[in-house]
């Protein structure tokens, strides 16, 4: 009896052991080690100068940081003329060109560097959109004894409702974000902050929101609505945002609401694929049921994005 | 459409209403010990060409001439019998076969196997009961569905999973049949064990291809699995004590060959053992955390008269995890506090079926089916205090309950009519009425501070749909050498906004060569209005089922197949078949999208595309004598292509593996000794993963590193290898029987990919890992069956 018990702790450790050892380091070599592109990254706006981004992608278990490359060369044409041959800026650590970016302009780059094949890009500059007339409308939810709480409670409905324009004839790609301004956020962790939330989402069909249920508890980050430019049937697009945000305390001293702070972004077609599929990037990263994104790129043999932007920020004061 | 129906129909019957003057011998062939039915045995009136199989019914009907006729009665695993008598007119004969395992000795009678050259079926496989019963499996758990994984054009998912890919198809492309009642969901922990109980099952084959025409509703496959009827002469028990769980299926006459059952049921006992060490390990006598599963199957049979028979059987199972704190109760400072913690999951299935057999006359047979079936799907997150002071009761707190459901409730009307020798027709209808709750969320929360509770729910709202099928088919001779399946197959989907319908032609082709090869083809057009929506980064049942609706079409396939097949020596099927398949409507989830986002609807989730799946299958199999089983490999290629996925560029389907091989044997030493063993081989499945990091820019103009996914599906992983056995020592008493299983699983241990992730090791350095499940696992279950 005594012989077999060592025997039988042993096996026991055994299957323990190789229980717990079903983790296994697969080699490197096995992710296949893709060849490293040119990375071009530009965000033209309109009246400013061409500041492109120009670095290289590395293998994903490459453990080096990406650091800009300097010995590309990026030829920039305006309406298929050679304007420029933009090489890197010490001083600004980028590819910064003497040429103003302009809209209702074509644009194309080719970009060159040692080792790597030619990059090409086109891309335009947006013209800025406008918001029409906004609104904004509040009923908030009654107290037990039917009247309203006077500095706190949750909304029964809340909305916002503006009119995106854009006169240009562009293939546009728009964001619209969406940031609260407190005068001081509620924290959390006991107190007035608690359990309040903020929610939003769009009513448009085919709009795709972003960050849209906020816990006061966490650092407050904007909600983001990404619109692509086939929803507009014409140069205008009535928006409706909607709210069920709970707050627990919003014209009190310590935490007022001021306004809904509005910032249109209308972006050319190929880099607001880029940003529509970073944000689904980012918005799936850890989440396990996420489908795996692919990162658009309207950079042909290489990666990154190059577009421009124009912007159009407004504010809605909150009133009850 | 219609006119080309009535046509069709018309070609159809013009064959067989030339009936000859023959004599029909009719009737039913069952186990002379229980009086089960024998399905798929064949009946030949010796000395002629006279023929027929027995239905899943066990009836049979076969034409002969007036005079000395002698027939000749044949299944696999029974002696054969002969029963000569003079024909003058119809005649009903009910014949029984001995069981050849019953005997002391294991001495095999039925050496032949079926002539598989004879059947127009193509991609059709069945495999014995008793066979499944002693392939060694997962920790001792007998599984229907891990045997038809190792069939040749049949792919398991992930690593010791029990869903399904047959010729690149998707599991929810099965149709997968309990007495003739669809079953959503075949799984048990997360897919480890199917819900299938062996013991309780009487008949398993499975169709890849060449589908007859009585089959619709699918693209890939058609499982039909009968139960037993219930011992009709004598009580029967029959318990396993297994590793995860144990059953017992108990069966019987209530009335001796007239009216019988069968009860089985099954309960794991994992938590039953893990909740005290779960206690004692997180110090908390409250937490209450585990898993179980059961299953319960039972069934009436009875016989009214010599040409009737009525049988009710129901299923019902689910699977639970649940990690729970309380309710306790404690007191602190004159007010009695109580805490709750709930975060559960489960889901399973229902199904009950009310079936009919009736003998018309010696030509027709009918079976009717009534029958319901359920599968539901529950998230449910509680968080709950409450304080009981002076002023009463304060509760605050929240919930959240996620519910994905679908119902169906059916009814089926089937006619087998044998006009002569040459045709073998069938026909029917079948109406279906679906309820599909896809997924929604309920949210509440309880707090005594806001002005009022929440209590919404976000998510789909229920679809309700009518499907309905209309089919034809004829099985008939057209001379010595040439055999023809042909039929048509007509169905509908009524949705409140939408109707769809297909007509899908079915025809399947046996030529002989010489004596016994056989040239087989068939080609086969498939349709089907309900869909799963599957995470394609794992394989839980986090699976939603939803139906073809005004935005998604339905799901359409086209197969055609051609092979030989040939009985070897009276004792080996052997058979190559090709095949290439083409698909469309299938979907799949969008970039990015979650099955767990209900603030979008279904439908807005996912696209829909085509794929194609080509192949060679090579199968010999060894159905009887002291050493059965069977050797398969299959060379084949699945991809599929969506304009919003993958760049709009075909990638490769999931489960897509070039090479697969298995082998498999059981062997009857002698009374006492058995051995089983399985191997297989298969090409890793494609993942996808990220393969290179970058700069990406935002709309703000900063720059953020990204890690990206250059093509779907683009990375291969391991191969997949493995070898099981097992050793059985049987023990044969007067009374009983007892069966000692010991066996290995995954004997040299291989470490073959779950999944593989980008993670980082002790000093900080990025690397890939591959994740493996199970490393060699010893098992062991007893069982025991009281004669």
């Amino acid at each position: 009896m005594m012989t077999k018990r060592p025997l039988l702790i042993l096996i026991l450790v055994a299957a323990l052991v190789q229980i717990s050892s079903c983790t296994k380091v697969e080699k490197i070599e096995k992710v296949g080690l893709t060849p490293s592109s040119l990375t071009i990254n530009l965000r033209a706006t309109e009246g400013d100068a061409f500041d492109f981004s120009v670095s290289k992608s590395l293998n994903v278990l490459d453990n080096a940081s990406i650091k800009p490359l300097k010995n590309a060369k990026i030829k920039l044409y305006e309406n298929s003329v050679l304007v420029e041959t933009i090489v890197y800026n010490t001083i600004s650590q980028s590819y910064l060109g003497a040429t103003i970016a302009k809209t209702k302009t074509p644009y194309k780059i080719e970009c060159t560097a040692s080792g790597f094949g030619t990059c090409t890009s086109e891309f335009f500059v947006p013209e800025k959109p406008e918001n029409g007339a906004y609104s904004l409308k509040i009923v908030r939810n009654q107290n037990a004894s039917g009247g309203v709480f006077y500095d706190s409670g949750s909304f029964q409905e809340g909305q916002i409702s503006f009119i995106l324009k854009d006169n240009s004839k562009e293939a546009n790609g728009y964001i619209i974000s969406l940031k609260e301004n407190w005068t001081k956020h509620a924290s959390g962790g006991g107190g007035v902050g608690y359990y309040g939330y903020s929610s939003w989402e769009c009513l448009n069909q085919g709009v795709t929101s972003f960050g849209n249920y906020n816990f006061y508890s966490s650092a407050q980050s904007a909600f983001e609505f990404y619109i692509y430019d086939d929803l507009f049937s014409g140069k205008e697009l009535p928006i409706t945002l909607k709210t069920n945000s709970n707050y627990n305390s919003f014209i009190s001293g310590q935490d007022t609401l001021l306004s809904y702070d509005i910032t249109i972004y209308s972006l050319s077609d190929g880099y607001y694929r880029h940003c529509f599929n970073r944000k689904q990037y980012e918005n799936g990263k850890g989440d396990f049921f996420k489908e795996p994104v692919y990162i658009y790129s309207n950079v042909n043999n290489g990666l990154g994005a190059c577009g421009g932007v124009a912007l159009k920020t407004f504010s809605i004061p909150f009133k009850i | 459409m219609k006119k080309l129906f009535a046509v069709s129909l018309t070609a159809l019957f013009t064959f067989f209403l030339q009936s000859q003057s023959n004599i029909q011998i009719y009737g039913f062939v069952g186990d002379s010990v229980s009086g089960e039915k024998i399905i798929s045995c064949a009946v030949l009136e010796a000395g002629s060409d006279s023929r027929a199989i027995t239905n899943t019914n066990g009836n049979y009907t076969v034409h002969v001439p007036p005079g000395n006729v002698v027939l000749v009665f044949s299944a696999v695993g029974y002696e054969k019998k002969a029963y000569s008598f003079y024909a003058s007119k119809d005649t009903q004969i009910n014949m029984a076969l001995l069981y050849v395992t019953t005997m002391k000795n294991i001495k095999i009678v039925a050496e032949k196997a079926e002539d598989i050259a004879q059947t127009t079926q193509m991609g059709a496989i069945s495999i014995p009961v008793e066979t499944i019963k002693k392939i060694p499996a997962l920790l001792g758990e007998t599984d229907v569905l891990k045997v038809l994984q190792l069939l040749p054009g049949v792919k398991p998912g992930m690593e010791g999973t029990s869903g399904f890919y047959v010729r690149g198809g998707t599991p929810d492309q099965n149709l997968i049949l309990l007495d003739g009642t669809p079953l959503y969901n075949v799984s048990h922990l997360y897919g480890f064990f199917s819900v299938f109980n062996t013991d309780a099952l009487n008949h398993v084959e499975l169709i890849k291809g060449g589908f007859p025409a009585r089959y619709g509703g699918r693209l890939s496959s058609v499982l039909e699995i009968n139960m037993k009827d219930g011992n009709m002469k004598r009580f029967k028990v029959n318990a396993n004590l297994g590793f995860i769980s144990s059953n017992a299926t108990i069966e019987g006459p209530i009335i001796k060959d007239k009216l019988s059952f069968v009860i089985s049921a099954r309960r794991s006992y994992i938590d039953l053992f893990y909740q005290p060490l779960y206690r004692a390990i997180s110090f908390n006598q409250y937490a209450k955390q585990g898993y179980f599963f059961y299953d319960f199957n039972g069934k009436i049979n009875y016989k009214p008269s010599k040409n009737d028979q009525i049988s009710f059987s129901s299923y019902t199972g689910q699977d639970k995890f649940y990690n729970n704190i309380g309710p306790y109760r404690y007191l602190y400072d004159g007010v009695i506090y109580e805490n709750l913690q709930k975060d559960e999951l489960s889901w399973g299935n229902r199904l009950a079926a009310l079936r009919w057999n009736h003998r018309i006359n010696s030509r027709w047979f009918s079976t009717m089916l009534f029958n319901y079936t359920r599968y539901k799907y529950q998230v449910f997150k509680q968080v709950k205090e409450s304080e009981e002071g002076d002023t009463g009761i304060v509760t605050t707190g929240s919930s959240q309950d996620f519910r994905s459901m679908v119902r169906d409730l059916g009814f089926k009307y089937e006619f087998d009519y044998s006009p002569n020798n040459k045709n073998a027709v069938k026909t029917g209808i079948n109406v279906i009425y679906h309820r599909f709750s896809p997924g929604a969320t309920a949210y509440s929360v309880q707090n005594p501070l806001s002005p009022k509770s929440i209590d919404s729910s976000y998510g789909s709202s229920m679809v309700r749909a009518v499907e309905t099928g209309l089919f034809a088919e004829n099985d008939m001779v057209i001379n010595d050498r040439l055999k023809i399946n042909y039929g048509l197959h007509y169905s509908q989907f009524f949705l409140k906004d939408k109707f769809y319908h297909s007509l899908q032609p079915r025809l399947s082709a046996r030529y002989l060569i010489g004596k016994d090869w056989a040239i087989k083809a068939s080609l086969v057009k498939m349709q089907q209005y309900i869909h799963l929506l599957t995470n394609s980064t794992i394989g839980l049942p986090t699976d939603l089922w939803v139906p073809s609706v005004k935005q998604l079409a339905p799901e359409t396939s086209y197969q055609g197949s051609i092979g030989i097949a040939k009985t070897l020596v009276k004792k080996y099927l052997f058979s190559v078949e090709t095949y290439y398949k083409h698909l469309q409507g299938v979907l799949d989830y969008k970039n990015g999208s979650s099955f767990l986002n209900t603030y979008e609807q279904w439908f807005q989730k996912v696209e829909s595309g085509k794929g194609r799946s080509y192949g060679l299958e090579v199968f010999l199999q060894k159905k009887v004598g002291k050493t059965t089983g069977w050797v398969s490999y299959t060379l084949s290629k699945t991809d599929r292509q969506f304009a919003g996925i993958n760049n709009g560029e075909r990638f490769p389907f999931k489960y897509d593996s070039r090479h697969n091989i298995s082998v498999v044997f059981t062997y009857d030493i002698d009374s006492k000794y058995s051995i089983a063993g399985t191997w297989i081989f298969a090409t890793g499945n494609a993942f996808t993963l990220p393969n290179v990091r970058y700069q990406s820019i935002d709309q703000n103009g900063n720059m953020v590193e990204v890690e990206s996914y250059q093509k779907r599906n683009q990375f291969r992983g391991a191969d997949y290898h493995r070898m099981d056995v097992s050793l059985t020592r049987h023990y044969v008493k007067k009374y009983y029987t007892l069966n000692v299983n010991l066996g290995f699983y995954n004997l040299y241990s291989r470490k073959n990919p779950f999944y593989y992730n980008i993670g980082t090791d002790t000093y900080g350095n990025k690397v890939l890992y591959r994740v493996a499940l199970f490393p060699v696992l010893p098992f062991f279950s007893f069982n025991f069956i009281l004669k």
